[in-house]
């Protein structure tokens, strides 16, 4: 592909091999987990060191060319998609771990860490990374703080934003700024909560200082099933209400289970089963048992189909077989997955589901639902084929309704995916035009000319601008 | 007395605060706020946000010719028991939200200090004992609502315990000290109170109480834990007053609580701690704790409250520091180190060279790699403490002005 002058200047700067304009090579780059939207990017750069981003992206800056930060792309927003003639900045190589301190409980890492890489490097000293998205196992650590990504064991421990200690970032000026460290308190506004979240329209994360927390000396996990839903969710409110609080308290919905029953990691649940609902405890042995006796008595009093709990490692692996496996086995049923990601007051999630499923129905789109009910937070999944124009227009439109759902339930568009491309025009759903304005004013702030991640989060009002003036 | 336009004479605990003649507007809603505002930045006034007027000193110059007080926005409008969250009015007293989330068996799991309204402690930003625990405040902060200077009402986050729309703005306004934005409401999650809290502590000489404390530090409990120097020990419920003290206070579950106890005991030296194992003892103590790192009831006295913070390791060193660095000048430093969290509250009395106690503090944690504030001092002494710049300073006072553009909020 013949590339544009100036991206050859700075192809210069970089072995080939780590800067890619190839189309074939650039094929994967074209979207996230989220495939609906897809652009190549210009070129790929393979970052390696701080100063290698500080030099691309002042020279985007210099060149009005927009960049995107990239960590696995295992988004579900779009977030790391491409925009049209974008330099796509690949931080996988960034993935050092610099510190562990133990006494004073955190790390220092570069942003291509894989989540899962810090925990298990924690483990010696008896910690741990507390947020754990189902992909840990894959996305990186500078996609969980633009994503501010939460994870099923968030609900005892909190989401990114309440680990994320301190943070370098290549602005994009190209200038680099420390935020914060490993020390509690800040001086006045703390830009560190500002940045986590901003899904790289603030520029580059090139240094992350996380909070580190202690492994639980004692595990306990139970798996309630249910002949319906409701009765799960009833659960869920009751186990809220006691105060007791979980580390996990995962739900997996019929269709769900029937997906996993049918697939490699069938998990055993009953045929008549409605509902799976997975709740885990940690943290010391003393005192668990009367958590324990409460939590069952809660879930007994709900007339389950059966109760299962988990005592060491390897039932607890299988009671998390049918959840960990959920989303692999959806894939399984139509050749897409739109993973959704609304959220609600914990009261309202029994009524909100009943409207999920009559919104499926309505537009005749295939839902299941697994969700982080604790939370609130809602994953209704639809499985479609995207080859099939009709269907996906079907499968969008009950997206926005879900979502709406969400909304009028008092809840919100995102809990923990992002919004991106895939819900910037839901924004005005939760947002007034002066809350968007505030927020575009201060992303233009530090983004005068626009050219960090372009077109994520809001409404993409500069577009229309153009639009409209073209 | 409150004219027809919101604007009334000041009360007492305000002219003490802001002097006598400081003209008071205590706008009773949105649009009047809105209203305030725009005519100040017509006028070419500065202000200063305030609730109850409790607090406003924290470290800033208090010469502001507006006070502008929220202390009409007192209602709790949205408390949901069940979802454990709740949405106040910044104008909200610290103690009415407390008596109202007791009722129902809950608490903002932070320690609210006695005095002071809502919006005015999360726009301090104040540290919480229990924060090692429980996390900052901006974790526990959902959403907020406020007026800027242009008159434009602005919304973040929400009333749900998980959201992601949006950038996190009030998280990033918590600790922002009024000079962003007006805030008006503020939502917060909320949890079950403790069903039981179990304090201990543990006098003694000053070497024994370090290895004692980073004995629990380390331990793999998890106690809201102290080491206290001067007045700070004065807070035990022992009534030896001043000294030096390890205190630890666990909460939770019963039985939990035990056990941590009994764990608590191994692990320290013979003779052992001093267990006070009633809530009231536990609670009260917790509340002279904050009032300790609170600025003084009189805005006027001749104290200094400074907060220095550490990485956790280096907590005790730090501590010690602090104490010989301010008393090296020959006034009398009172210190609360928590070795959890790395934040030290640092109380002088008497001292009329506060300024020269801040450089030297600004040494010890530049030492320790830390960082540390003025919390308050008395009005005459503000001119002197001059301000660092921080990492990031351009960067936030740049988004700062985007909520305030003439920089009308002091
Ligand atoms: C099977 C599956 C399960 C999932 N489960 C969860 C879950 O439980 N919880 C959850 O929250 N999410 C989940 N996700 C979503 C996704 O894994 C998270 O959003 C994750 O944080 C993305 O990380 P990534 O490295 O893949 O980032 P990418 O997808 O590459 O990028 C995400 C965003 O981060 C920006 N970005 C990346 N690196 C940087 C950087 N260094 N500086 C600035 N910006 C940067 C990108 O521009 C983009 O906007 C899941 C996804 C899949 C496919």
């Amino acid at each position: 592909m013949s590339l544009p002058d100036p991206f050859r200047e700075l192809a210069r700067r970089f072995p080939a091999d780590r800067f890619l304009t190839d189309r074939t090579e650039l094929f994967v780059y074209e979207c996230d987990g989220l495939p609906v939207h897809r652009q190549p990017p210009a070129a790929v750069v393979l970052c390696e060191t701080r100063d290698e981003v500080v030099a691309c992206v002042k020279w985007c800056a210099a060149n009005e060319v927009p960049f995107v930060p990239r960590g696995a792309g295992t988004g579900l927003s779009g977030g790391a998609t491409p925009v049209r003639g974008c330099l796509l900045l690949d931080l996988n190589r960034m993935r050092a771990i610099r510190k562990i301190d133990a006494r004073s409980r955190y790390a220092v890492v570069e942003p291509g860490l894989i989540n899962v890489r810090l925990t298990e490097a924690a483990k010696p000293h008896r910690l741990m990374y507390a947020p754990d998205p189902s992909s840990q196992t894959a996305c990186t650590l500078g996609g969980n703080i633009a994503e501010n990504s939460g994870g099923p064991h968030c609900l005892k421990y909190g989401v990114t934003i309440d680990h994320v200690l301190g943070l370098e970032v290549v602005l994009p000026d190209g200038e680099v700024v420390r935020l914060g460290g490993p020390i509690a308190d800040h001086p006045d506004h703390d830009l560190v909560q500002l940045f986590v979240g901003a899904e790289g329209t603030f520029g580059v994360v090139t240094e992350i200082t996380l909070r580190l927390t202690p492994d639980p000396p004692e595990v306990r996990t139970f798996l309630a099933i249910f002949d319906s839903m409701a009765k799960a969710c009833r659960t869920v409110t009751e186990i809220t209400r006691s105060g007791i609080v979980p580390v996990a308290l995962e739900i997996l919905d019929r269709r769900t289970i029937e997906a996993v029953e049918a697939s490699v990691n069938r998990a055993g649940y009953p045929t008549n089963a409605a509902a799976v609902l997975l709740v885990e405890l940690d943290g010391f042995a003393a005192g668990m048992d009367e958590e324990e006796r409460a939590i069952v008595a809660m879930a007994r009093a709900n007339d389950p189909i059966e109760l299962r709990s988990a005592r060491d490692p390897a039932e607890r692996v299988a009671l998390w077989k049918g959840r960990k496996g959920a989303f692999g086995a959806m894939g399984r049923v139509d050749t897409d997955l739109y993973v959704l990601d609304g959220v609600v007051p914990r009261t309202a999630l029994e009524e909100t589901l009943e409207k999920v499923y009559e919104i499926a129905d309505r537009y005749r789109v295939k839902v299941s639902n697994v969700f982080h009910a604790g939370d609130g937070n809602l994953h209704p999944n639809i499985s479609y084929d995207g080859r099939d124009a009709d269907v996906t227009a079907r499968v969008l439109a009950a997206g926005e309704e879900m979502l709406r759902a969400c909304v009028a339930a008092g809840g919100s568009i995102s809990g923990e995916h992002g919004i991106g491309l895939e819900k910037r025009d839901f924004m005005p759903l939760l947002f007034g035009e002066g809350d968007l304005a505030l927020m575009t004013g201060i992303r233009d702030a530090i983004d005068p000319e626009g050219i960090a991640n372009p077109g994520k989060g809001f409404p993409d009002r500069r577009a229309k601008r153009r639009k409209a003036r073209a | 007395m409150t004219r027809r336009d919101g604007a009334r004479v000041a009360s007492r605990a305000e002219q003490a605060l802001f002097g006598d003649d400081v003209p008071v507007a205590a706008p009773r809603d949105t649009a009047a706020l809105a209203e305030t505002l725009r005519d100040a930045v017509a006028q070419g006034v500065r202000i200063r946000p305030a609730g109850l007027g409790a607090h406003p000193a924290d470290s800033d110059p208090v010469e502001t010719p507006r006070v502008v007080s929220v202390a009409a926005f007192d209602r709790i409008v949205a408390h949901s028991p069940n979802d454990f969250t709740v949405g106040v009015e910044a104008g909200v007293p610290l103690a009415t939200l407390r008596a109202e989330l007791a009722r129902h068996g809950q608490e903002v799991p932070a320690d609210l200090p006695a005095t002071g309204t809502i919006g005015g402690w999360v726009a301090r930003g104040a540290v919480s004992p229990r924060q090692g625990r429980h996390g900052p405040l901006a974790s526990l902060v959902l959403g907020v609502e406020g007026v800027r200077t242009s008159g434009e009402t602005f919304r973040s986050g929400g009333m749900v315990v998980k959201n992601v729309a949006g950038y996190a703005l009030h998280k990033f306004l918590v600790g922002s000290r009024g000079t962003s934005a007006v805030l008006t409401r503020v939502n917060l999650r909320l949890r079950q109170l403790p069903e039981t809290r179990t304090l201990g502590f543990l006098r003694g000489a000053a070497t024994e109480l370090d290895e004692a404390a980073e004995k629990l530090a380390t331990s793999g409990l998890e106690p809201v834990l102290f080491r206290l120097e001067g007045a700070a020990a004065a807070t035990l419920p022992d009534e030896r007053g001043p000294g030096s003290a390890v205190a630890f206070l666990f909460e939770g579950n019963r039985t939990r609580v035990a056990w941590q106890i009994e764990q608590a005991h191994s692990v320290l030296p013979n003779p052992g701690a001093v267990i006070r194992a009633t809530d009231d003892d536990a609670a009260a103590w917790l509340d002279r704790l904050v009032a300790f790192g609170e600025p003084p009831e009189n805005p006027r006295a001749d104290v200094g409250v400074f907060r220095l913070s550490v990485p956790a390791a280096e907590t005790l060193r730090a501590a010690h520091g602090a104490a010989t660095a301010i008393e090296a000048r020959e006034g009398l430093a009172h210190v609360a180190a928590d070795p959890m969290t790395g934040l030290i509250t640092i109380r002088q009395e008497d001292e009329r060279r506060l300024d020269q106690s801040l450089a030297a503090l600004r040494n010890v944690a530049t030492r320790h790699r830390g960082f540390v504030r003025a919390i308050s001092v008395p009005p005459g002494a503000h001119a002197a403490l001059g301000r660092v710049a921080t990492a990031g300073h351009e960067l936030r006072e740049r988004v700062r002005r985007v909520f305030d553009p003439g920089s009308v909020l002091s």
